[in-house]
Order: structure tokens, then sequence, then C-alpha cells
């Protein structure tokens, strides 16, 4: 026992948060179907925790990703912020363009959705799809 | 031969710099790729930036954030979006056998079996000519009688006098007499 203490690498304390909505949702299948806000505010704190690496972050994003449905921006924000935590800036654009994706031909919902993330994306410094001109496509002749 | 490839291809200046990572996957099932597309060897560029990544993005300017971007992922999801010209090919290719295979026929059918335009089927077949070809049909009876080791016949369900099979209509079971 001993030893294997010594093998292991030297872990610092985190706080841990108390998971008010997501540890119920994963100890037991809910015996009613979820609500929206408990859907929202169990995906916000996936994505807040502290221990979420970019694997962890992959694996909620293509899971939200691959379900026709867009988030409240809540959930987009905790996104953003997570990227920003274990610094990967590629991925908070990524996330941008998913986004963009999702809303498919409805450019008042992506409107009012980069609207709402405004504030976030100053804050992080991260720009839109737009500015990064990463929405159009060479074409060759 | 573009419409030949199923998969996007990479330039060969991407492909031959020894930034390239082999082990690259994305696509749109899989936007967010485990390994980057650019290694970011260290003490090359993109290492540099990536150092830069750890602090505060405001103070990475927009050919960074180009470079980020770049090493990271191979295409941008509406370039993903993008189909191929393979369907081109495809029905090229189904046009070209079913081209080839409508030679044949017609060769088969006018050369061999001396069918002439508009005059082939049920109602010729009856016309004085062909007789002797309803003869030869018939006479295929009597070669699958043939007693040889290679034939396995069912002679039990065969009328050898009259060379027809013995109530046709009737359901056959295998194993069953």
């Amino acid at each position: 026992m001993s030893l294997f203490r010594a093998l292991r690498p030297v872990t610092t304390a985190t706080v841990r948060r108390s998971l008010t909505v997501s540890a119920q949702l994963n100890s037991a299948a809910p015996a009613a179907p979820l609500r929206r806000d408990d859907v929202m505010a169990a995906w916000v704190e996936y994505f807040d925790h502290p221990d979420c690496d970019y694997y962890n972050y992959r694996l909620g994003a293509q899971h939200l990703f691959s379900d026709d449905l867009l988030f409240d921006p809540v959930v987009y924000q905790a996104m953003l912020y997570s990227c920003r935590r274990f610094n990967n800036f590629p991925a908070a654009m990524r996330t941008l363009e998913l986004i963009r994706l999702k809303c498919g031909d409805r450019e008042d919902v992506y409107d009012w959705v980069m609207q709402e993330l405004a504030p976030t994306l100053e804050d992080l410094g991260i720009p839109t799809v737009e500015d990064m001109n990463l929405h159009i496509v060479e074409t060759e002749l | 031969m573009k419409f030949l490839s199923l998969a996007r291809t990479i330039p060969e200046e991407t492909r031959t710099t020894p930034e390239f990572n082999l082990h690259f996957y994305e696509t749109l099932h899989v936007p967010f790729p485990l390994r980057p597309f650019q290694i970011g060897r260290p003490g090359s560029e993109l290492a540099a930036v990536r150092a830069k990544e750890s602090g505060d993005w405001k103070d990475l300017s927009g050919a960074e954030k180009e470079a980020l971007y770049r090493g990271a992922f191979m295409q941008p999801i509406t370039e993903q979006q993008q189909g191929t010209d393979m369907w081109k090919g495809i029905i090229g290719a189904m046009m070209l056998v079913m081209g080839s295979i409508s030679c044949l026929t017609y060769e088969l059918h006018t050369d061999v079996s001396g069918f002439k335009p508009n005059q082939a089927g049920f109602w010729y077949f009856w016309q004085p000519g062909w007789a002797q070809v309803r003869k030869n049909i018939a006479a295929e009876n009597i070669f699958l009688e043939y007693t040889g080791s290679f034939n396995q016949r069912d002679y039990k369900h065969w009328d050898y006098v009259n060379h027809v099979w013995k109530n046709p209509q009737a359901t056959r079971i295998d194993g069953a007499d």
C-alpha cells in the first residue's frame, strides 16, 4: 500500500462543489420526465465542475450536439468557461461553430443566442465565427 | 479524379510537413477530435502559441488565434459540410455497366437467338421458323436424363416416358419423397 502511494502523482486539494441536480440524476433513474430547467442545471453543473477537462468536455459536448435541441445559453456559457479552464481556445471556437450549425437556417435564433453569449465572449476574449471567417468556404473553380 | 474520391483529400504541402498528425480524425459526427491536427513539436511556433494560450486570450492576436484553430482542426464545420463529386462517378459507372450489358444483350438476341427487333416474345415463338428451337428446348429434357456421376437427378418426380415432370405444380419438400 505504501509503495503504491509513493508511485501515485501528487494531487492538489480541490474544493468539491455540491452537485445539487446532477448527483440525483446520475444516481438513480428519474421517476418522472425531467423538467427542462433540471436538464439545463445538470449540464451547467457538468461543465462547471473544476475536474472537467477536455476529455469530459468532448464527451458532454458530443452528447449535447448530437441531440436535436438548442440548449439554454447558460449551458453554452458554462461550456465556454470550461474551455477557458483547460486552456483550449479552438474547442471554444468549435463550440460556437456547432451552435451555428444547430441553429440551421434560423438566423434570428442564432442572433439571439449570440446576443446572450456576447458578455461571455467579451469576458473571455473569444471572437465570433463570423469574426474569424470560419463560415466562408472557398470553392475551387 | 475528384468524382471517384470518397474522402476529402489533404493537400500535399500539409501532408508532408513534420507537424502533420497521422492519427487525426474529425468529421461532423466527431466534431471534437481527441488529438490536434498539428502536433506542435517543442520549439516550433505552434508550441509557443499554445504556451501563450494558457494566459489571457485577449492577449492573442488574430493571427495567433487563427494559428491555434488551424493547428487543432483541419477544416471548419462549413467546409466539412461540403459534399464530394462522387455521385457523378457512381452514375457514370452505372451507365457504363448498363450500356455494356445492353450491347451484349442486343448482340446475343439478334445474332445468337435470332430475335428481330419488335419481333421477339411469346407470340412469335410459335411462328413456323421456331419449331426447331422448341424441339431443341424439349430435347434438353432428354439430356437431363443422362446417368452421369455428376447428375444428381430427381428421378422420383421425373416422367421418363413423356420427358416431363410429374405434377409440376406440386409442392416439393426437401427430404420428402
